[in-house]
């Protein structure tokens, strides 16, 4: 099997991306469970630090966001 | 090996980011675990008008949890099917854009929302949280 192999910058590139960027190039990569595992868990940890911090706020700061003034907020917005 | 793939609108990922508290943001997190996130790039704008709505919250914390959260992005181009799905669930041409994803997509097992708006339409693919 011939294979590609490539660098990826993974800060840079969400985890679509650089799906697409496979796509685009034609290229025959193969891509590990393994290399798939660990973009998605370097993107889940990321967020997971910092969803938490905003989660901790909005308890800290008793914001009261009820399902009815979320969905409003963006759906009343859209032109 | 078979990947769940779900469906998420604006509603999800605001309360996935924390929007809503810890306990909700919990719930969410049980969801997804060990899958992949599916959504429309409409989500983009979307969430940025939900994050205009919270001016005491740090707006670069925010744009940095949602910039991490690993999504699949796509993209709708049939229109005139978005149209057709719009007008038969009496839905906004935006909402559909989420059913026409669900309808294209069968690979989709489960679209999860806190919109009852999607209470209209018989899919046992669509979970609305309360």
């Amino acid at each position: 099997m011939r294979t590609t192999r490539v660098t990826i910058e993974i800060p840079n590139e969400t985890f679509s991306s650089f799906r697409k960027i496979i796509g685009e190039k034609k290229v025959d990569i193969v891509i590990t469970n393994l290399i798939e595992t660990k973009i998605k868990k370097f993107k889940q940890e990321s967020f997971m630090a910092k969803a938490r911090k905003i989660a901790k706020e909005v308890d800290k700061q008793n914001i009261s966001i009820t399902n009815k003034t979320l969905i409003s907020s963006y759906k009343n917005a859209r032109p | 090996m078979l990947v769940h793939k779900i469906l998420v609108d604006t509603s999800f990922v605001a309360k996935l980011i924390g929007l809503g508290g810890e306990k909700e943001q919990k719930k969410c997190q049980n969801y997804i675990i060990g899958s992949v996130l599916i959504a429309p790039k409409l989500l983009h704008y979307e969430i940025g008008n939900v994050f205009l709505k919270y001016p005491a919250l740090d707006v670069n914390l925010l744009f940095e949890a949602f910039e991490n959260l690993a999504i699949e992005w796509h993209d709708i181009k049939n229109d005139r099917i978005i149209f057709d799905i719009a007008r038969k669930y009496k839905l906004t041409f935006y909402d559909a854009i989420y059913f026409g994803l669900l309808i294209m997509h069968e690979e989709i097992m489960t679209f999860l929302t806190y919109d009852t708006d999607f209470v209209k339409i018989t899919d046992p693919r669509i979970k609305i949280l309360h």
